[in-house]
């Protein structure tokens, strides 16, 4: 249990290596090995929950190692309820995106699963490092498999997405390596500097124009990855291009780095920059949340419209986030995972009719409710999860947003409540266009319903839905404990 | 040991592969007498005094000159290997016993240039170092490229030759003295000397303006000469700085730090800017390396202190190894298909996957992506510029990171993306080469993550 969260960053690692071994040309063992990797690593993820004590409001399952300790590097690790349910997400969608695009990759499967996996590790490693140089590692190494798996793996115009989208982060961290060396030889711990973000918290003091800076140079890596308007461009071309797989994940997990990000990291180490630059971020949500959703509207392709209706659901987070009341924060922690659940599950769903027609323009379909009836049923439930209707995880998250953000920022939430309008608007039209009507193209009457395998997929996900929706207490009260000490960690200093 | 043992080791080895050439013609070369000595040159390092004084003070043995005739002896033992691996006569000319022996004197040159004692010493080991080089660099005959280029490096070298005696003789003349340390009392003409000697280290560092030809010596040059320059030689500029600036120029130094600066982004911004327009490989290695030289020059911002100098010297081994690797793979290539243009890395995960994927981490090392040595050793020198207070030249530094970044990235996808539509040439393969550059990929890993490599430099210095 000491060891459960580098365990969890390498296992996926050890498992990137095993796959290695497999001859290429044994595409069916690949990918059954690879499932079954990607289980063990979910179910050695199901400690950190049952293990997890909700009351604290601190870091568990602590790991503090010297790394490098002439440069005041430390190997430090921990999560709280922050971080425990997006590792959990992590873990949680490894396995069902292997399960979930299991026909979807034709080619160099062996190399696309690897990449998978180091991804994973990347990933786990962001949420769980609490030194910002092991931080910044992580950050970096998701890049590579990212940028591979849209090169290698996408569509026609996939260079084109991954160049961007590896220079819009690169971009983005420069500033934040400025910002960390001049956070770390500002900070003195008993006359030695320190990467360690705990002791950053305690011991780190800057007037407040200079927080404003160091906020603001955080703020731009993270805003990047959020996507938050006007930093979003590089998301839809990633998204249109990048395998189903890699949408998955790059919704799901990746963008996640970038609200966890503020949470962690920039919010409580510069509350002063913070405030300074409020009104600034709270209008760019507000834009964002609006621009996302009318954008979607406008879509013809499925995948764009998820795209951009990311955008604005990710502008929800950081509205709540930035509300910076407890109802606020958790409920933008929530709907990170929320988005993860329920965006994830789109772009599966999306993959299972581009699978069958190699097509996900919506003039191409029309009256598949007829032809694929069970796959009716379970997109509309996602649909309407994303929307946000009681009863299923959007609402909850969304609600809690929006009564934090009612407290501190009636206009912007006044505002922001019409993104829900409209999110109705796109998701059930393209629902309608896809679904109801007759059908109009004489290839989709052929169609397969669901398979068993796709329907295992989207089961945990249903159940996750439902669950959240109805009966999210088990959520809140982790979370709870953290996002009060955050926020007294921002109101005091 | 007695502390000139390598120097002597080199020195014997020189020596014996000429009579050997003589007496037994050029067939009758045993290469093992040149990689050899150096292997055995490397091994002894370890166990020399830490610190000595021969010959009154001329040759003096310390911590850092250990460490650079470390990454000497590395780098010529690799080029001297990589040399002997099935050479190709009609691009890199006959290598046998005239070429090692040129390259044991360069490599002679370089080790005694850090253990100089006085400027005299000093200017001799940078001679040879040299000379040599420019010698090895106009190697292929039968190449018209490789001409021009030895060409243009022996009249730039003439050039900065003679900038560095006049500043040398001024020095002397000035000062009354050979001794190599700050003169007791301010020098007239203090600023002309300055530039000289800064000059004469800038040609061999090749930061711009001093950096014209790097990139024509590079690309005619036989490869396994154009490694030796990469690597060796760069980290002989960067050996002779050092020199400088503990020596006559040690008070001078906090005022030269806005020059050094503007010099570091200079080059970074001009290396990185006109390496996105290469297509020849090779010749996109010397605008990497021309940059490369910016980002060492960072850890001199703060002022001369330790944790800068074990920075530096971290930050060269990590790009010589890096260096080794990637110009390993291009050689193999060169030998497989006879060019060096970045077309025929297309599709070499198909073709040779441990080439593609060794070329990928030392390319990813050098843009300096974690978990990769690149990684940390930049993050070392940004760290020390910052403590000086330089976060503007952090920030350009950054940014020409990121714009290096989108360059190396071309490589990699003609290697890993490209690779539809007829391919070229596959190559045998399976040289000895190979475990070298695999040897030196897993030194790029391991040494990213862990941090020994890095602490024991800087416990030795």
């Amino acid at each position: 249990m000491e060891f459960l969260l580098p365990v969890l960053t390498f296992f996926p690692l050890l498992a990137a290596l095993v796959l290695l071994l497999i001859p290429a040309r044994a595409e069916g063992t690949l990918k059954n090995a690879a499932l079954l990797l990607g289980l063990v690593e979910f179910a050695l993820s199901i400690p950190l929950f049952t293990g997890f004590a909700p009351a604290v409001a601190g870091m568990q399952f602590l790991v503090d190692l010297d790394w490098i300790p002439l440069w005041g590097v430390s190997f430090k690790m921990g999560v709280d309820g922050i971080s425990l349910f997006l590792v959990l997400l992590t873990t949680f969608l490894l396995p069902l995106t292997i399960l979930g695009t299991w026909n979807a990759v034709e080619h160099k499967v062996k190399g696309y699963l690897i990449l998978f996996f180091l991804l994973t590790t990347g990933m786990i490693g962001v949420f769980v490092s609490l030194d910002l140089f092991l931080f910044y590692v992580f950050w970096e190494i998701t890049l590579i498999p990212m940028y591979f798996l849209i090169g290698i793996w996408g569509g026609p115009r996939r260079i084109y997405a991954a160049v961007k989208f590896f220079l819009f982060t690169m971009a983005g961290s420069v500033l934040m390596l400025i910002a960390i060396l001049f956070v770390y030889w500002t900070t003195s711990v008993d006359g030695h500097h320190t990467f360690d973000l705990l002791l950053i918290l305690e011991h780190f003091r800057a007037s407040g124009s200079t927080q404003t800076w160091l906020f603001a140079a955080f703020a731009l890596a993270f805003a990047i990855k959020v996507p938050m308007f006007p930093l979003h461009t590089w998301l839809p071309d990633a998204h249109v291009e990048a395998p189903t797989g890699g949408s998955v994940i790059l919704a799901g997990v990746l963008l996640k780095m970038g609200t966890y990000g503020f949470l962690r990291f920039a919010m409580p180490m510069f509350p002063a920059g913070l405030k300074a630059l409020l009104p600034l971020l709270i209008a760019l949500c507000v834009i964002g949340i609006l621009y996302g959703a009318w954008l979607s509207i406008a879509q013809s392709d499925v995948k764009k419209l998820v795209a951009y209706s990311s955008v604005s659901h990710l502008g929800f987070v950081m509205l709540g986030l930035f509300a910076l009341t407890p109802e606020g924060v958790t409920g933008g922690i929530l709907q990170m995972i929320n988005h993860g659940i329920s965006t994830g599950a789109l772009f599966l769903a999306v993959g299972v009719i581009y699978e069958r027609r190699h097509t996900r323009k919506i003039a191409d379909f029309g009256g598949l409710a007829k032809v694929m009836p069970v796959y009716a049923v379970i997109l509309s439930i996602v649909c309407l999860s994303s929307i946000g209707l009681p009863g299923t995880n959007g609402f909850t998250g969304e609600f809690l947003i929006l009564l934090g953000a009612f407290k501190t920022q009636p206009w912007a939430a006044g505002i922001s409540a019409t993104g829900v309008i409209f999110a109705a608007v796109y998701i059930l039209w393209m629902y309608q266009r896809v679904m109801f009507g007759p059908v109009t193209h004489e290839v989709n009457e052929k169609l397969k319903d669901l398979s068993a395998r796709e329907f295992i997929v989207f089961l945990p996900l249903l159940v996750l839905i439902f669950w959240i929706g109805v009966y999210p207490d088990p959520f809140l009260e982790r979370i709870g404990p953290a996002v009060e000490q955050i926020l007294s960690t921002i109101r005091t200093s | 040991m007695p502390a000139w043992l390598p120097e002597a080791l080199i020195f014997f080895s020189l020596v014996f592969l000429l009579l050997q050439e003589s007496f037994a013609g050029e067939r009758g070369v045993t290469p093992l007498l040149a990689w050899g000595a150096q292997a055995l040159a490397l091994f002894c390092l370890p166990f020399l005094p830490g610190e000595a004084s021969l010959l009154g003070g001329s040759f003096l043995l310390h911590p850092q000159a250990l460490l650079f005739k470390a990454i000497f002896l590395l780098s010529a033992l690799v080029c001297t290997l990589y040399a002997v691996e099935r050479p190709n006569p009609d691009r890199e000319g006959r290598i046998r016993g005239e070429f090692l022996m040129t390259l044991q004197a360069s490599l002679l040159g370089a080790m005694v240039l850090v253990s100089a004692g006085d400027l005299i010493t000093l200017l001799i080991g940078l001679e040879l170092a040299t000379l040599p080089a420019v010698a090895l660099s106009a190697w292929a005959r039968r190449n018209p490229q490789s001409g021009e280029g030895g060409l243009k490096y022996v009249l730039l070298a003439a050039l900065s030759s003679a900038l560095l005696l006049f500043g040398f003789a001024l020095l002397i003349g000035l000062s009354g003295s050979l001794a190599l340390e700050a003169p007791a009392r301010p020098l007239p003409l203090q600023g002309l000397v300055l530039a000289l000697l800064l000059a004469g280290a800038g040609f061999k560092l090749s930061l711009p303006p001093f950096h014209l030809w790097a990139a024509d010596v590079y690309q005619g040059a036989p490869t396994p000469v154009a490694i030796w320059l990469s690597t060796a030689s760069k980290a002989a500029g960067l050996a002779f700085l050092f020199q400088l600036l503990q020596g006559p120029l040690a008070g001078a130094l906090p005022d030269m730090l806005p020059l050094l600066a503007l010099l570091a982004v200079l080059a970074m911004s001009l290396g990185n800017l006109v390496a996105v327009l290469q297509q020849n490989l090779k010749r996109f290695m010397a605008y990497s390396s021309i940059s490369q030289a910016g980002y060492l020059l960072l850890g001199l911002l703060d002022g001369w202190s330790d944790a800068g100098l074990a920075a530096m010297l971290y930050y060269m081994l990590v790009y010589v190894i890096g260096n080794l690797v990637v110009f390993g793979v291009i050689l193999e290539r060169e030998r497989d298909c006879g060019a060096t243009e970045i077309e025929d890395f297309r599709g070499l995960i198909r073709l040779r996957p441990g080439l593609a994927t060794a070329m990928l981490l030392g390319l990813l090392s050098l843009a300096g992506i974690p978990p990769l040595a690149g990684f940390t050793g930049k993050w070392f020198l940004f760290a020390q510029a910052a403590a000086g207070g330089w976060y503007w030249v952090v920030l350009l530094a950054a940014v020409n990171s990121t714009i290096s970044l989108y360059y190396y990235l071309r490589i990699v996808r003609q290697m890993f993306i490209e690779v539809d539509g007829d391919l070229p040439v596959r190559g045998d393969g399976g040289t000895r080469a190979g475990r070298i550059i695999a040897a030196g990929t897993v030194a790029i890993c391991l040494a990213g993550i862990l941090p020994w490599l890095y602490e024991g430099m800087r416990g030795m210095l």
